[in-house]
């Protein structure tokens, strides 16, 4: 502002020293009508600019003025977008603006740092001051915003005159009247006019926005005003607001004749007669093969899409010929309100288009509307540079729908419609890249140090890995050099896909138009290797299309999907399983939900093992952790969506995904850590990806194994079997429990055959011959497929012992049943109790556990006994038998705690081991140590 | 020369008009550019240690141009030099959101004095990313700091244990040497006080697990006394009766922190390994695969409770931890206690596993979940109230919908003793005992 008045003023001065040099004819004609001219350049260069600037300047003031009226009524997006309008000034009361918007929209943070900048800017005057302080303090007080927003705005450099106008403005704008304030009636009626539209687009007032617009036009047929006019055609349309060409005849009067109405009427009647066509082809099309019915299809793909094609037109008549109407209008902002234009009609890749193509125009360059060029700029450069940084920040989309309002600034409705808000969100939907373009599929370690990674993603990122190109392949922070890639798909292999789309009743309306818009333009671009399925499902679930290659036949599936019912996302995977099940190709299955269901997880691992991947989407209220880890177990992705209008992206960023898998192999050479990870990263499109995995035992470890015995040994005595035998029973049942019993074919004890008297998957009970010795006995087993499984100890057959009662160190053991074998072999069995000798005086015992087993002693010193000649033991024994001060016992078994262990708690597992077991003892302790369990 | 004169004067206007029509020319250009224009002077005000300016260059430069990786990094490290880290986050989540490493090293390095675990959180992030050594030196560096963090107090069932100044003090009982002495070992009698407990070498930090007492030495070697029945000592056998005497366990030097049930041992390794032995015949330290590093581990009387690097909570409801359920993600630090867990995201949410406490009004709180309105650095919850730390050290009792800021000694850490007390470690080293339904803490000894 300054510049230009030094430049005016050096204007004006020149002028007159010039004429008074030429009066005193101290200069040359020439010289002096030249340097005239050339005082009036710049005094109306300096003039013009002062006064632009002046302008400038006060609709700038008049911007905060309006944001801080929306602010005063709590409405931060309008006053948003009026703070985003000020381009020029970055002054005081901005900031104070700024800093009050971000209060109300409790980013307190941000409001802290602005009221610091803001505190800088002051001028020191009281005013400044106090309002500063208000804007720390008004949340304290009921009218503090409204003292606070006042206070702001008497503030501002504006005349009353001008103040009394904004205040009628924003009245008229937004509908909040001041009490006692009348309808604003404006001399001026085109801006009457402007008000009202503005107002009603707010209101989503439809009828009313048109009928302005259409007696604006008809007021002032400018270029702006038809510009003007097209827009609120647009958004009418995008609502499915009523247009009628009534509303278009002058003065209300009505025409002859609706033209409108009889084209609308005559494409419909189109439209109808080939929905008709339609229906005769599907019902011919159920009584011919298959082989016909794809021929039919595609006729009937055809005439489907001619039918799309004249609803479109018949629905978007007035945009298209709103279109037609604004032909001769060639600027920028034209191109932002055709842009409009084909949203409404839904054509969103023309929008696009009509949005990016002029940034970079010769009439961008050319252009004085530089909010608009900069903002067209901004939107053609994410576009063309794939960085979704940014744009999914409220800047970027206030800076769009700054755009798409910026034809008309002064209407800031324009910028807040439905349209521009869906626009919006649709413009920062493209930039975001849904799913990882790198991906581990799955991971194998069962050849450790040799692993086997296959991995997907974009075509791009697996080429890069395929050629090796800026690629770094890590394991467990070691480089790998040499490593091969193995490119899965070649390109000529089938890719099966199946579709199961949630059909639930939450799907209704927007959702489900959004999936099916999704799937046709998935369909449109399915390349020739690619066969695809289509299930639906909600309570329970449906095949629509077996596996297929005709587009159309999808297509027409895909029209037909309707809404209702709960959510089964477990119906729709098996569906899904059992339709990819007979599919040729690399099978793939994209399910697609936005409700939450219980799942099967056995279902998954049905899909998985018959190769399946799963990619899951997800949007509303889906259960996030479910939905990944079905994507998890398959080596799938799960892509989550804000919601449904972002389906087109995430299906077709999945094309970009599947049948793109490559496998990398390398060998380990640092094989020390046991958890390691795989790496590997594409530094040319900074993609990477890592994969933890484990080596040693859980890789390592074999098969658990199919039949196992419970540790509970069985003892017998000699007495008894001699009692059998002279009975003549030749066997005795001997029961077991385990696991996989049912498979047993064959059992011995030691080297003696058995009959196997009855089994069940838990439990074996075996005849073994009466006659079999003294000894303790491996009992084996054999399946029917021919493996063998050993379980040592497992029978103690010897003479019984009268007594219940032992002493091993410190130890005391009591039991029920004992036996003694050759060598003084002791064998103690059944339920054994352990506690302690308590050391000397004042100690408690502090041990009470209870093996359910077997604890043999070898070489016991136990008193002396015979063996009488009816195969009885001569025994007279002692109370307790003291087995010595120090000694070891084998057994197996499961040991447990009592309640009387002094190391008892509630809520711990009493079990303490469970299988071989080495009881060491001596005077001073006592220790259990675990032994090797009985393998195959 | 003569047609030069002549023409002069008409050249002369023509220039005037041509040099202010160039001009109102490149001012147009200038401003289309001023976007980059505010980035750089943005960074020259960075340059210049001017961050108020630089943070109004670089915001200008966003409003323009929302997408601007220079102008976004300049904010955040404007933020972050003028004191303000936590404006960083929000400014750099779309650079973190595609995993951009200049923006986690920036965040690392605005968080690692203020909140340990929220940057080593963000390191993990970094490494997943890159793979560097350098940033795996940085992450490795971040997990021995907060594997650092003391831990002077722990109770038992029927023991408690006290470090001060290397020297392991222990009160309770000694039926089964659980304090370490020989003194009334297998008798019925308590020792009320606290006495030494006759452990030889230096202590750092000390832990209980059921009637066991476990000891980390300043060489990061574990040692142990009382109970063994189930043989969670990790020596290769069960133990049936009771032994007087701290018990060496480990001689690696590499043990960072231990937590554990009656009968389980879990041991955190300075490299974020975890090892159990215990019940389920586990006589010897078995490393847990079940995770990859691991930053904390905490138990109660019936779980136990593991944090990864990357910020995974798991819980192990059984006594035998092998069948771990993952709770949360993005969780920088948590506790356990009776009631259950209680842990804080990453995005300073506080969420609890079973009952929210009452929370203040002025706080933003959903089900199970708040947002208080200052950074939470750790937590202590119980089912009486909350502890809270700031980014500042300073304690916060949340008690009956109240929140309470306390005039104290800045706190390092805080954890829940067992089920029953919040035991804040300050820093100048003193330890207090807090019951959240009282005031004030008490000191320990």
């Amino acid at each position: 502002m300054i510049l230009f008045g030094i430049l005016a003023s050096v204007g004006v001065l020149s002028f007159a020293l010039v004429i008074l040099l030429l009066k005193k004819k101290k200069l040359p004609r020439t010289w002096g009508a030249s340097l005239l001219v050339c005082a009036f350049i710049l005094s109306c260069a300096g003039g013009v600019g002062a006064v632009r600037q002046f302008q400038k300047r006060t609709q700038e003031y008049s911007y905060i003025y309006m944001a801080l009226c929306y602010l005063e009524q709590w409405q931060s997006d309008p006053a948003a977008l009026y703070l985003k309008r000020v381009t020029d000034y970055k002054g005081y009361h901005l900031t104070a603006a700024q800093t009050l918007l971000e209060q109300v929209r409790n980013n307190d943070t941000v409001a802290q740092l602005r009221l610091d900048v803001l505190e800088n800017m002051q001028d020191g005057s009281q005013e400044q001051h106090r309002s500063l302080v208000r804007l720390q303090t008004w949340r304290q007080a009921e009218d503090g915003l409204e003292s606070v927003t006042a206070s702001l705005r008497a503030q501002l450099p504006l005349s009353e005159g001008r103040r009394e106008k904004l205040d009628h403005f924003f009245a008229m704008e937004s509908g909040n009247r001041y009490p006692g304030e009348q309808e604003v009636d404006s001399t001026d009626v085109e801006e009457n006019l402007w008000l009202q539209i503005n107002k009603s687009l707010g209101q989503q007032d439809w009828y009313e926005a048109l009928t302005s617009a259409i007696l604006l036009v008809e007021q002032k047929p400018s270029a702006s005003n038809r510009l003007l006019l097209a827009e609120v055609i647009a958004d009418v349309t995008y609502c499915d607001g009523a247009i009628s060409t009534y509303q278009f005849a002058s003065d209300g009067t009505p025409v002859d004749t609706d033209t409108q109405a009889q084209e609308y009427e005559a494409l419909m009647v189109h439209y109808q007669s080939l929905m008709d066509q339609l229906t005769l082809l599907e019902q011919e099309m159920t009584l011919l093969d298959e082989a016909e019915r794809e021929t039919l299809a595609e006729q009937s793909e055809e005439l489907s899409e001619q039918a799309e094609e004249i609803l479109l037109q018949a629905e978007n008549i007035f945009a298209l010929r709103a279109l037609n109407s604004i032909a001769d209008i060639h600027s920028l902002e034209a191109q932002v309100v055709r842009a409009r234009l084909y949203y409404a009609m839904h054509n969103y890749q023309q929008a696009v288009e009509t949005l990016t193509s002029p940034a970079g125009s010769v009439q961008a360059f050319l252009s004085s509307n530089q909010p608009l060029v900069n903002s067209l700029q901004l939107v053609s450069k994410v576009y063309e540079s794939n960085s979704e940084v940014g744009v999914d920040t409220p800047e970027f989309r206030e800076e769009i729908q700054v755009l798409l309002g910026s034809v008309h600034p002064q209407l800031i409705q324009l910028g807040l419609t439905p349209l521009a808000m869906d626009f919006t969100e649709r413009i920062i939907s493209d930039q975001k890249t849904y799913g990882t373009g790198l991906y581990v599929v799955s991971l194998d370690a069962s050849q450790y140090p040799r692993i086997r990674v296959r991995l997907g993603g974009q075509s791009e990122v697996i080429e890069t890995i395929i050629n090796k190109k800026q690629v770094t392949l890590h394991d467990t922070r070691t480089t790998v050099e040499t490593y091969e890639v193995e490119y899965d798909s070649q390109g000529t292999e089938l890719n099966s896909i199946c579709f199961v789309v949630d059909t639930s009743g939450s799907m209704g309306g927007a959702p489900i138009r959004d999936a099916q818009e999704a799937l046709k333009l998935f369909l449109n671009k399915m390349p020739k290797n690619m066969e695809a399925a289509l299930v639906r499902f909600d309570s329970s679930a449906e095949t629509l299309v077996k596996t297929t290659q005709s587009v159309a036949t999808l297509k027409n599936a895909v029209s037909g999907l309707c809404d209702g019912g709960g959510t089964d996302i477990t119906a729709g995977i098996a569906e899904g399983t059992a339709v990819l099940s007979n599919a040729q190709g690399a099978r793939t299955m994209i399910m697609m939900t936005d409700g939450q269901s219980d799942i099967d997880l056995n279902v998954v691992q049905a899909a998985v093992d018959q190769g399946i991947t799963i990619f899951t989407i997800g949007f509303g209220s889906v259960n996030d952790d479910l939905l990944q880890s079905i994507s998890d177990m398959s080596g799938g992705q799960y892509i989550r969506a804000d919601s449904s209008t972002e389906l087109i992206n995430v299906y077709s960023s999945l094309q970009t995904i599947i049948g793109n898998t490559v496998t990398v192999t390398y060998t380990v050479e640092d094989a020390e850590d046991v958890m390691r990870y795989f790496f590997l990263m594409d530094g040319e499109r900074n993609q990477s990806v890592r994969r933890e995995y484990y080596v040693g035992q859980k890789e390592l470890l074999q098969e658990e194994s199919t039949v196992r015995l419970d540790n509970v040994p069985v003892l017998q005595t000699r007495e008894d079997l001699n009692r059998m035998l002279q009975r003549g029973e030749t066997s005795f049942g001997v029961t077991y429990n385990g696991t996989g019993l049912e498979f047993v074919t064959a059992a011995y004890v030691g080297d003696y055959a058995c009959q196997i008297d009855s089994q069940s998957a838990n439990y074996l009970r075996l005849n073994v011959p009466t006659q079999i010795p003294n000894g303790v006995f491996t009992v084996t087993l054999q399946t029917q497929d021919g493996e063998t499984y050993s379980f040592p100890d497992m029978l103690a057959v010897g003479f019984g012992l009268n007594c219940w009662d032992y002493r091993a160190g410190r130890l005391r053991l009591t039991t029920r049943r004992a036996l003694l074998l050759e060598d003084n072999l002791l064998v103690l069995g059944d339920g054994i109790q352990l506690s302690e000798v308590p050391a000397e005086d004042g100690t408690v015992n502090t041990l009470n556990l209870r093996l359910v087993g077997m604890l043999m002693f070898p070489g016991a010193n136990l008193p002396t006994m015979t063996v009488a000649e009816n195969g009885t033991l001569q025994q007279t024994v002692p109370d307790q038998i003291d087995l010595g001060d120090t000694g070891v016992g084998q057994g197996k078994g499961l040991l447990r705690l009592n309640r009387d262990d002094k190391a008892f708690t509630n809520y711990v597992d009493t079990v303490i081991l469970d299988g071989d077991l080495r009881l060491e003892y001596n005077l001073e302790q006592t220790r259990i140590i675990p032994g090797e369990e009985g393998n195959p | 020369m003569k047609l030069r004169v002549k023409k002069l004067p008409i050249i002369l206007p023509l220039l005037i008009l041509a040099v202010i029509l160039t001009g109102a020319a490149v001012r147009t250009r200038l401003r289309q550019n001023s976007a980059a224009a505010r980035t750089n002077l943005g960074q020259i005000y960075l340059n210049d240690l001017n961050y108020t300016g630089a943070i109004t260059e670089f915001l200008q430069s966003l409003s323009l141009d929302p997408t601007s990786q220079e102008a976004r990094l300049g904010l955040a490290e404007a933020y972050i030099a003028s004191g303000n880290s936590d404006m960083a986050v929000g400014i750099l989540e779309p650079l973190t959101d595609i995993n951009d490493p200049d923006a986690y090293r920036l965040l690392v390095e605005s968080q690692k004095d203020s909140d340990l675990h929220q940057a080593l959180l963000t390191a993990q992030k970094l490494v997943n990313h890159t793979d560097l050594p350098e940033d795996y030196a940085c992450r490795d560096e971040l997990l021995s700091k907060v594997l650092a963090e003391p831990h002077s107090y722990a109770s038992g069932i029927d023991q408690r244990l006290l470090m001060r100044q290397g020297t392991v003090y222990s009160a309770g009982s000694n039926t089964l040497g659980q304090l370490g002495t020989e003194q009334a070992i297998a008798t019925e009698s308590i020792q009320d006080t606290f006495q030494s407990a006759q452990f030889s070498a230096q202590a750092a930090r000390v832990y209980c697990a059921g009637r066991t007492s476990y000891v980390v030495d300043q060489d990061g070697n574990l040692w142990a006394a009382g109970e063994n029945r189930w043989g969670q000592m990790g020596l290769n056998y069960a133990a049936m009766d009771p032994q007087s005497g701290w018990i060496q366990l480990t001689d690696s030097g590499d043990v960072a922190a231990v937590a554990g049930t009656t009968g389980t041992l879990l041991v955190l390794k300075t490299d974020g390994s975890l090892w159990y032995a215990g019940q389920g015949s586990v006589m010897q330290l078995q490393q847990v695969t079940d995770f990859g590093m691991v930053c904390a581990i905490a138990a109660n009387d019936r779980q136990v409770a593991v944090l990864t690097v990357d910020g995974m909570l798991y819980l192990s409801d059984t006594n035998v931890p092998t069948r771990w359920v993952r709770q949360a993600e993005h969780v920088k630090t948590f506790c356990l206690s009776a009631s259950g867990l209680a842990w804080i995201t990453e995005s300073n949410y506080i969420e609890f596993q079973h009952v929210m406490p009452q929370m203040p009004d002025t706080w933003k709180w959903s089900h199970q979940s708040v947002l208080p309105d200052f950074t939470v650095r750790d937590i202590a919850a119980h089912e009486d109230g909350l502890l809270l730390i700031d980014s500042a050290g300073r304690l916060h009792r949340l008690y009956d919908g109240q929140i309470y800021e306390l005039e104290s000694e800045p706190a390092v850490n805080i954890y829940v003793n067992g089920n029953n007390d919040v035991v804040v470690e300050q820093e100048n080293g003193s330890v207090m005992l807090w019951n959240l339904s009282k005031s004030e803490p008490e000191p320990v000894m």
